[in-house]
């Protein structure tokens, strides 16, 4: 099972939409997907309309280890959600009780790993010990970047930061977010940003309203939209990911 | 999954008693093709599954599902069909798939096409919580002959986290008295292409009845030898995978087995003749095989080198693989040259001509349990000769000696194990299974470290070893050494451990000829 991050230290950058997507894609191919929804204010959950609440909160689950009892199917054939909870806000305090509580994380979806062939994480933004578990768990981390200053900004802080991680090598993979071709600055940044950031990848996800439909329809854009330009763009998106674990497929995390 | 036997009224009456609780979605309607795959040998089959490719809207999937209830064990996406497991990518490969397969190629056994009527079923909050799916399965001929089509079959397909909608739907399928739907599919396609489940297995299977005659079983047993080795033909010219030319060589090596054990039952020109033709085709194979094995192997030894010497391995590999075609070509040449017809005609003519009912052979037409219990007895103290005089000093050809006898007497008792059904034969043959295992690994040793030097010697003249490269195989060549030392000073503890767990005994028992002391 690959462990696949999405993560920015910046919200509002298309982080979930980015997960939600992805993961329905893979399960559409076939992939065994599952998708973490680990952001207490439970969007990716939404999405796919399940109740983001678990049974006896983040302190049962962390303490019993029983994820797949959680585990809920989506309306997508093959592909599952792990709810939001609003107790996750408290991850950090739970996961700080135990040794090793870096690694909290990644022994709570161990028993997955016969189950998925790909686990997506929706992570909450900023850097805490639950984003630092997730890195510690992850294969990779997909980093939506808008092309404004300031998002490039959190991206380079990121950088610096993993250097400091115990995972200093962890495969980051940056791409363009909710980019408006309209704007002259979303342009520049996203020729020029790649020239020095060579890990950026090829397709960028284009700023669209259908994007923002998911929250009414409640489904990943693939329900309702399949042939528009996002679409077209996550799919590229997905492709590139596939093509990445499939090279680099014989070697795990394994931590 | 379950899977149950019923028509378009049985779905019909089935989303009527589901109305009260649930909502239904609107009917959709997909179309799959299906390509139902297994090795030559059935190993999917014989493990209890059966793999199915299922491709629909561009997207293709490999389905590892149960043969009895149809419960999915994996579902693995495929960008590209796979000659065999090893080909999926290695982070969604289904390892215990890959255990069952190993080496074999996966062949196409049937294909079809499915028309699948689908709903969702959905709960009060518009949530879907199990699905439904009647489908329609047609066989797809090769030649475009209009297909038969299966009884349709029921599928529930629960969601994950929704159990309990399925156990209630699964309730009122039970209420409608649906039967199950029994064995896969691919049975009932294999029926209509006029095939069965496991039509092919390399392992002997014959009845023998202790009072025939010795000529008639030899004739039988050597005949179904004969029917391996040709059906295994296309496949090593084709070159689908490794094992049809090993399947092929062990036929070959039992047959002469036998035909050296037929001597008064066989006339002595006839045994010369056809011996003659089986010891040409183990030679002419056999450089194929050893380079089959050593690129099998090949990774095993690499990972055996120091990670830095690894990589200096690779020049080998690429010769071993021209080496290799150029030995497959030679092997081909053979098999479809006119000398290999002859032999098979010949060989073939002779077994199952019959037996004339008077004869002169001292043993033809001797109840076979005499003849097969004086023989297996007579190798089995031929094997004790040769394995009780081995010392910690003697020489490695001592062992090999000692490991063509055992050969020898492990095909005897295979052969003739149903004339001792009830007995511990079995046991015989696992104990001896166990010290050929043994000694098996001892001359691979022994013979990979000479054909590396040879390697080395080959690639030298040819221009093609660099330092770097001779550095990793002499590496190896010493890893080699010291791993046949070290399975050399456990042989006495291989050997007793047959001799022990009564296999003199039992072999005395029976085999021993009556009034023969030990």
């Amino acid at each position: 099972m690959k462990i696949i991050g999405s993560y920015n230290i910046k919200g509002g950058v298309g982080k979930t939409a980015t997960a939600v997507n992805l993961a329905c894609l893979a399960a559409m191919e076939g992939y065994r997907t599952v998708l973490w929804d680990l952001d207490p204010q439970g969007a990716a959950s939404f999405y796919y309309r399940i109740k983001p609440k678990i049974k006896g909160g983040s302190k049962r689950l962390v303490k019993q280890h029983d994820l797949d009892s959680i585990i809920k199917g989506t309306d997508v054939p093959g592909l599952d959600l792990i709810p939001a909870d609003f107790s996750y806000r408290n991850l950090d305090v739970q996961f700080s009780e135990y040794r090793k509580p870096a690694k909290q994380l990644m022994k709570l979806m161990r028993p997955l790993a016969d189950e998925y062939h790909l686990l997506f994480i929706d992570c909450p933004p900023n850097i805490t010990l639950v984003s630092e578990n997730v890195f510690y768990a992850a294969d990779a981390l997909l980093v939506p970047v808008i092309p404004t200053p300031l998002s490039v900004r959190t991206w380079v802080q990121l950088i610096k930061h993993m250097k400091h991680t115990p995972v200093p090598d962890l495969n980051l993979m940056p791409f363009f977010s909710m980019v408006d071709s309209r704007k002259k600055l979303h342009r520049d940044l996203v020729e020029k940003l790649p020239q020095k950031y060579p890990a950026f990848m090829q397709n960028a996800i284009p700023y669209a309203s259908q994007v923002e439909m998911m929250g009414v329809r409640r489904a990943p854009l693939f329900s309702y939209a399949a042939s528009t330009p996002a679409a077209r763009a996550y799919r590229g998106l997905w492709g590139e990911l596939k093509s990445i674990l499939n090279r680099n497929g014989q070697t795990g995390a394994g931590r | 999954m379950s899977r149950y036997l019923t028509d378009h009224a049985g779905l019909q009456a089935l989303l009527h008693l589901l109305t009260p609780d649930y909502q239904l979605s609107e009917e959709h309607h997909r179309e799959q093709q299906l390509r139902y795959l297994d090795s030559f040998d059935w190993r999917v089959w014989r493990s209890g599954g059966v793999l199915v490719v299922e491709e629909e809207g561009g997207y293709r999937n490999l389905i590892w599902r149960s043969v009895n209830d149809g419960e999915v064990f994996q579902r693995i996406p495929l960008e590209t069909m796979p000659v065999l497991v090893s080909d999926i990518p290695a982070w969604i490969r289904p390892e215990p798939l890959q255990q069952i397969t190993k080496m074999r190629a996966l062949l196409e056994l049937a294909q079809s096409r499915a028309r699948i009527s689908e709903y969702e079923i959905l709960d009060k909050r518009g949530k879907v919580v199990l699905r439904l799916q009647l489908v329609h399965e047609t066989i797809v001929y090769r030649n475009h002959r209009k297909g038969n089509t299966l009884p349709a079959q029921l599928r529930l397909l629960g969601v994950k986290g929704f159990e309990c909608d399925l156990e209630k739907v699964r309730a009122l399928v039970w209420q409608l008295e649906m039967p199950a739907y029994g064995k896969d599919p691919l049975a009932r396609l294999l029926s209509l292409l006029g095939r069965r489940p496991c039509d092919y297995t390399s392992k002997l299977r014959i009845e023998l009845q202790p009072l025939a005659r010795a000529d008639v079983v030899s004739k039988h047993i050597l005949l179904q030898l004969l029917d391996i080795m040709q059906a295994n033909e296309n496949g090593i010219c084709e070159d689908v995978d490794t094992e049809f030319l090993h399947d092929f060589r062990v036929s070959v090596r039992r047959s002469r087995s036998l035909l050296s054990h037929a001597k008064g039952i066989f006339p002595k020109d006839t045994i010369r003749r056809f011996a003659k033709d089986l010891a040409w085709l183990g030679d002419i194979t056999t450089p194929h095989r050893d380079l089959d094995v050593w690129l099998l192997a090949f990774d095993s030894y690499q990972q055996a080198l120091p990670k830095k010497l690894q990589a200096d391995l690779l020049p080998l590999r690429s010769w071993l693989e021209e080496a290799r075609q150029t030995a497959h070509r030679s092997v081909v040449e053979v098999l479809q040259g006119p000398l290999y017809r002859r032999f098979c005609k010949g060989w073939r003519v002779f077994l199952q001509c019959e037996t004339p009912q008077h004869t002169v052979l001292k043993y033809a037409d001797s109840p076979v349990i005499d003849v097969a219990g004086g023989q297996i007895w007579k190798t089995y103290r031929q094997l004790r000769e040769v394995g009780d005089a081995i010392t910690p000093d003697s020489p490695p050809e001592r062992l090999h000696k000692l490991r063509k006898i055992g050969k020898k007497l492990r095909y005897l008792l295979e052969f003739f194990r149903t004339l001792y059904a009830g007995t511990s034969v079995n046991q015989l043959i696992e104990q001896m299974q166990s010290l050929q295992d043994y000694l098996g690994l001892y001359q691979d040793y022994t013979v990979q470290r000479l054909s590396l030097q040879q390697f080395m010697q080959d690639m030298q003249d040819a221009g093609r070893l660099d330092v770097r490269t001779e550095q990793a195989m002499n590496y190896l060549i010493k890893d080699l050494r010291k791993r046949q030392g070290r399975h050399r000073r456990a042989f006495d503890e291989n050997y007793q451990h047959f001799n022990a767990g009564k296999s003199g005994k039992l072999f005395r028992q029976l085999f021993r000829p009556c009034g023969k002391s030990s």
